[in-house]
Order: structure tokens, then C-alpha cells, then sequence
């Protein structure tokens, strides 16, 4: 299990590259997360839901409400023009920081 | 899911009620639901689902910093937290000190109760017809003595074992939202034992001057007296009633600091223990001098019922004076 402390930075890409593929809510957000690092990050619902707010404050993505769960209203999230430019600066922060990063680890044979 | 529902409740006290926050409560007790339902489906016990879905629900700490909530950082958070299992430790703890407390007071009465009746007996020459007054007056108050020496052996055996829990009844600890979840759902579990101890200890204590008035009606000596010592070890029997049956959650109340060990409550309750222990004292007294001197004994007993009563009054106008100085 990763550390939160660690990915931490990248909670808000992991998320906003789900909304890039299609809308989604909650639960499904961090299912999808689960089941994509095959178990290896399993996000917190405290995490996820505090960077749902971050991500709307900043305008990244907006939400609006879909289909019923248990007699109450879902609410959905689709990613904005901005979110997705915010989204392409972050990878490219990642390759750099991959990059750094790697020169101080061992490869192992 | 009550369980929840009553989680998101707890996890969120600290929080104020704003329309926002009430929305993501209500967000993540959907998406609690739905996870739980997910794993019951692939094949979890309730227990095991409930068990992931809380664990991995995560801090409340992320929404406070996200939510930009100036929490009001209460005296609590300074203080140690108490695990679920300290808090079970305790639990039983009360309980067993509560049972052997229990003893003591029934035998307090059992031996007043006895006394009663041994000096009647030998007052109306069934027993012992032989002896001394001064002897049979002996034999009444070694008996009494006796039961009271043994009562208060258990007493301060009661008080030493609740001696290392001090911590607690004072109120300087914390506990975490699940353990405090947990204890809520296992007090609720207790609520049928404690109605019918409650409800048994009642009825027995309303019932407790009827063998008064029947030996009263039947016996033709004066079988008031024997009718004390029964009334007494009725007496005896509802009082343990209460302290075990309706009073099985007062650990847990303890604990959750709920009701009367509500942090604001603990200072006005210090002045009425005072009062307490020096008033009941006093009644105890006036009771004995009033049963042994003028063998009063049939008129003494109602001194409880009113010294309870008055008392009770005292309080409530205690109280209601000091909420009104707070406000």
C-alpha cells in the first residue's frame, strides 16, 4: 500500500485523468482508482472527496446531478478546459520529477 | 445503514452545520452505502464490510483542512486517547465494582433487617429468654456491626479496584469516532436488560410496605416489626436491581461523557456530592438513634422516603439556580 504522504501532490491528476475519460461520481472514482493499480492505491474517501472540493474551488471540474442511488441524487463530475490543461502541466511535472528522482535510485538486476 | 449514518454523525461533530458540509455528509454516507453493498456482493460478511468500509473511510483532519474550518480546539484534544480496549477494561471494571458495591448495601440492610427482627424476637422472649438485657442488646448491635464491617470491607475493596479508572471518571481522556461508534451500538444492545432491572426495581420498592400491612392484618402480636425486616430485604432486592441492571451502561456513559458526565455537568455535580455524603450520613443517623432509644422503628422508616425526596428537590433547585447564573 502507498504511503498517502507520498502521492499526496498527485491525488488531484489520478483524479481529474479518471473525468478525462468519461463523467463520473464518488464511489465509482475510487473504484476505478482501485482497480487500475490492481489494489496498489487504495484512496481514502477523506482524500477523495476533500481534493472533489479542491478541484471545484479551482474550477477544474464542475458537478451536476445524475441518476438515483437509494432514493437520493448522485452527483457527477465532468472535467473542464481548464482542469484538462491543469491535467497536461502536471504530466509534465511528473516526467521531470521522474526523471530527477530516478538518477538517486538504485536500479535493481 | 444506521451504523453509518451514526459514523458520519460522530466523525463530524467538530464541524459546524453549514448547508455544504451537511451536502458531503450526506455524499459520503451514499458512498459508504454503496461500498458496503459492493462487498457484501463479492461475498463479505456484514461485519467484515462494515469493518473495511470504516477503515478505509480515512481522517477527518483532510476535510477540516479542506473545508478551511477554524476548529475550535477543545481541551480534548490535549488529552491521551483511550483505545477500545481500555474502555472495555473499564467497562468491566465498573460493572464488577458496581456488583460487589451492590453486596455491600444489601447487606447493610440484610443486617439491619436481621437485627430488627433478633430484637423483637428476643424483646417478646422467643429467644434467649435467659440471658441479660444488657446481653441481648449486645447480641443486636454485634449483629448489625458485623454486616456493616463486612459491607465496608467491600466497599473499599469496590473503590480500590475503580482506584487506577480516577482518569476517567474525571474526564481527562479522548476517544476516537470509531471507538465511540462502536460503544454507542453496544450500549444500545444493553437498553432490554436495563428497562426491566429498572422496571423490577420499582415495582419491588412501591411493593415493599406490603408485608407491613399483611402481618399487620394476620398476626396477632405486633408483627409491624417483622414486617420492617421484610420491607428492608425488599428494599435490599431493588436496590440491586438498580445498581446492576439499570445501571449497566453507566461505563459506557462514562465513557462517551453523555448526559450527567458531560464536561459542564461534572462541576455543579461536585457541590451536590458534597452535600450528599454529608446529608445521608446524618439521616442514617437520626434513623438508628430514633429505631434503638424509642424503638421507633415503624415510624422511622418513612425518614428515608423524605429525606430521598427533599433531597431530590434540593438538587433540582440547586441546578436550575445554577443554569440561570450561566445564562
Amino acid at each position: 500500500m502507498i504511503s498517502s504522504d507520498i502521492i499526496r501532490g498527485y491525488n488531484d491528476t489520478i483524479i481529474l485523468s479518471i473525468f478525462l475519460e468519461e463523467d463520473s461520481y464518488g464511489y465509482e472514482v475510487s473504484k476505478k482508482i482501485r482497480s487500475i493499480t490492481n489494489e496498489e492505491y487504495i484512496i481514502k474517501e477523506t482524500t477523495l472527496y476533500s481534493a472533489f472540493n479542491r478541484l471545484q474551488k479551482n474550477g477544474y471540474i464542475e458537478s451536476y446531478h445524475g441518476e438515483e442511488t437509494f432514493g437520493k441524487q448522485r452527483t457527477y463530475f465532468r472535467i473542464t478546459e481548464l482542469g484538462k490543461k491543469y491535467y497536461l502541466e502536471k504530466c509534465e511535472e511528473w516526467k521531470i520529477t521522474k526523471s530527477v528522482i530516478n538518477k538517486f535510485i538504485k536500479e535493481s538486476d | 445503514m444506521e451504523i453509518f449514518y451514526n459514523y458520519i454523525e460522530n466523525m463530524f461533530t467538530p464541524l459546524p452545520k453549514t448547508t455544504e458540509i451537511e451536502g458531503l455528509k450526506s455524499e459520503l454516507k451514499l458512498n459508504m452505502e454503496e461500498k458496503y453493498n459492493e462487498l457484501k456482493n463479492e461475498g463479505k460478511s456484514e461485519n467484515e464490510a462494515i469493518g473495511i468500509v470504516i477503515a478505509e473511510f480515512g481522517n477527518i483532519d483532510e476535510i477540516v483542512k479542506e473545508f478551511g474550518i477554524n476548529e475550535n480546539i477543545k481541551e480534548e484534544e490535549h488529552f491521551i486517547e483511550l483505545t477500545l480496549d481500555d474502555a472495555n477494561k473499564f467497562y468491566n471494571a465498573k460493572r464488577f465494582s458496581s456488583f460487589i458495591i451492590s453486596i455491600g448495601v444489601i447487606l447493610c440492610l440484610l443486617g439491619t433487617s436481621l437485627s430488627i427482627s433478633l430484637t423483637h424476637l428476643m424483646d417478646t422472649g422467643f429467644i434467649f429468654l435467659e440471658i441479660s438485657r444488657t446481653a441481648k442488646d449486645f447480641i443486636s448491635v454485634t449483629v448489625i456491626l458485623m454486616f456493616i464491617v463486612i459491607a465496608v470491607g467491600l466497599f473499599i475493596f469496590a473503590g480500590v479496584k475503580m482506584e487506577k479508572y480516577k482518569y476517567i471518571k474525571q474526564g481527562l481522556f479522548s476517544i476516537s469516532s470509531i471507538t465511540r461508534t462502536i460503544i454507542k451500538n453496544e450500549m444500545k444492545k444493553n437498553e432490554k436488560k436495563m428497562t426491566i432491572g429498572l422496571i423490577s426495581g420499582v415495582c419491588i420498592s412501591i411493593l415493599s410496605p406490603m408485608p407491613i400491612f399483611i402481618l399487620n392484618i394476620s398476626s396477632k402480636t405486633n408483627g409491624e416489626t417483622y414486617g420492617i425486616s421484610l420491607l428492608l430485604i425488599l428494599i435490599a432486592l431493588s436496590v440491586f436491581l438498580f445498581i446492576n441492571l439499570s445501571n449497566i451502561n453507566e461505563g459506557y456513559k462514562t465513557i462517551l461523557k453523555e448526559g450527567e458526565y458531560a464536561y459542564k455537568h461534572q462541576q455543579e455535580d461536585k457541590f451536590i456530592k458534597s452535600a450528599a455524603s454529608i446529608l445521608w450520613p446524618i439521616v442514617v443517623c437520626i434513623f438508628l438513634i430514633l429505631g434503638f432509644l424509642f424503638n421507633g422503628w415503624k415510624i422511622a422508616w418513612i425518614l428515608f422516603p423524605i429525606s430521598g425526596i427533599l433531597f431530590s428537590a434540593f438538587c433540582g433547585v440547586y441546578k436550575s439556580i445554577s443554569e440561570s447564573k450561566k445564562l
